[in-house]
């Protein structure tokens, strides 16, 4: 304050306003850095400001192969996941130039029925494949009613190219649903813990049919 | 004697001509500004054909052919039925599934779909309501409605031709191009097809027009 305190018209002597300046610069010295520091600290809470887009996007639970993951509606659990050439349903045998992916999940909800939505495959690179469209729904666990403390089991499709599984997960949500978009959807997104070894296994021996028929 | 007045006579010339050509040149390029600068001459569309490509932005898009497509009866109380069929081989440059869409009835309501489909404009001749469109992209041994990220698909979009219909000489319609820009209502960015607005309509804009003849005889 007395720094930026006006002079007097008699100017002091000198010696009492040297006395007067010398905590001064100190305090001005002191002002800089913590208006610096404010200044740093501005510029760093700008980048935790949420991009467009992010302020609807929905809320991920995450998970390994194997685990219960609960995403506070639903619950979903990722069993086991294989590859195949072909799958054959009830009416006909569909081929592919990539590869099926069948993926084993189990569900239940906490409170109220659901239906899954069809899965999303999302790639290392950030790539997005939908569950292939090619089997009917109803040959999916997104067919089935997702019950409180009921689990059930079902298989989901993908057709992806082989190219794209090291690194991949599976993101499983609700049906997208008609009318304005509920922000802060649950989600449950599970790592198929798959590295390049891995995936290359995976499609190098894939089944040659996997059959959805019921002996 | 004469020397000193040729000199004194050459001597001006040679630094007028330089400031004339600058200051004319300044001028007519502050005249052009001022104007509003220089319009953007109107594209001359090429007319591409069968074996062309087209980079549509979500799309890189080949116009494969043209051709009529004779599909069996299922059964013995179904008649055979003729198609004309668009052939093409679509890759989703986007990061996301994309539908293969459906050309839309009218090009105003064409921007509402980001699917491929949908960016064919004009599709000429006309064919009746009923025809279709029908779109689809062929997979092995099916049919399916997703363009999956980077991975190339043949598209095939067809019109049902009536009995002793006969197949146009050639089709010929406008394509569209899409951008990733953010959305009108939320701002995330997505794919969305590139328009213009004509009064209260939003018009896709061409990038291209196609003409290609259609194919006889190799019909399957």
């Amino acid at each position: 304050m007395t720094a930026t305190e006006p002079r007097s018209a008699t100017a002091p002597p000198r010696r009492t306003r040297r006395a007067a300046r010398r905590p001064g610069a100190g305090a001005r010295l002191l002002g800089v850095v913590a208006g610096l520091v404010l200044l740093g600290a501005a510029v760093g809470v700008q980048s935790m400001d949420m991009a467009e887009g992010e302020l609807s996007d929905p809320i991920t639970y995450t998970g390994a192969k194997g685990e219960n993951v609960d995403a506070q509606r639903f619950t979903v659990r990722l069993d086991s996941f294989s590859a195949a050439r072909s799958v054959q349903t009830s009416t006909a045998t569909l081929g592919t130039d990539n590869l099926f992916l069948i993926v084993n999940a189990s569900a239940k909800s906490s409170r109220k029925p659901y239906h899954l939505g069809q899965p999303v495959l999302v790639t290392a690179d950030g790539k997005r494949f939908d569950a292939t469209d090619r089997i009917d729904r109803s040959l999916t666990l997104a067919n089935t009613w997702v019950q409180p403390d009921i689990w059930v089991s079902g298989r989901f499709f993908f057709e992806v190219p082989a190219s794209v599984l090291a690194g991949a997960g599976v993101v499983f949500g609700l049906p997208p649903a008609a009318g304005p978009v509920e922000p802060y959807q649950p989600e449950v997104e599970v790592d198929l813990g798959l590295d390049e070894e891995g995936a290359r296994k995976l499609a190098a021996s894939p089944q040659d049919v996997f059959s959805t028929v019921r002996k | 004697m004469t020397e000193p007045s040729g000199g004194s006579s050459d001597k001006p010339r040679r630094p007028v001509v330089v400031p004339v050509i600058a200051l004319t040149a300044l001028t007519a390029v502050g005249v052009t500004a001022l104007l509003g600068g220089l319009g953007e001459a109107p594209d001359e569309l090429d007319t591409l054909g069968a074996g062309a490509v087209l980079d549509q932005g979500q799309y890189d898009t080949k116009f494969v052919e043209t051709r009529v497509t004779v599909v069996p009866p299922e059964s013995e109380f179904q008649d055979e039925k003729r198609f004309l069929e668009m052939v093409f081989d679509v890759t989703n440059k986007g990061d996301e599934t994309a539908d293969v869409g459906l050309p839309a009835p009218k090009p105003e309501q064409a921007y509402l779909s980001a699917g491929f489909g949908a960016s064919l404009l004009k599709i000429t001749p006309a064919f009746g309501k009923d025809a279709g469109p029908f779109v689809f992209a062929q997979a092995k041994g099916g049919e399916t409605r997703q363009l999956q990220p980077g991975v190339p698909a043949r598209v095939i979009v067809r019109y049902q031709l009536q009995e002793n219909q006969p197949p146009p000489e050639k089709v010929s319609f406008e394509v569209a191009g899409f951008e990733f820009s953010p959305d009108f209502n939320s701002d995330i960015p997505r794919w969305q097809m590139i328009t213009s607005e004509v009064g209260d309509k939003f018009l896709p804009e061409v990038k291209a027009r196609v003409t290609m003849t259609v194919k006889k005889g190799a019909a399957t």
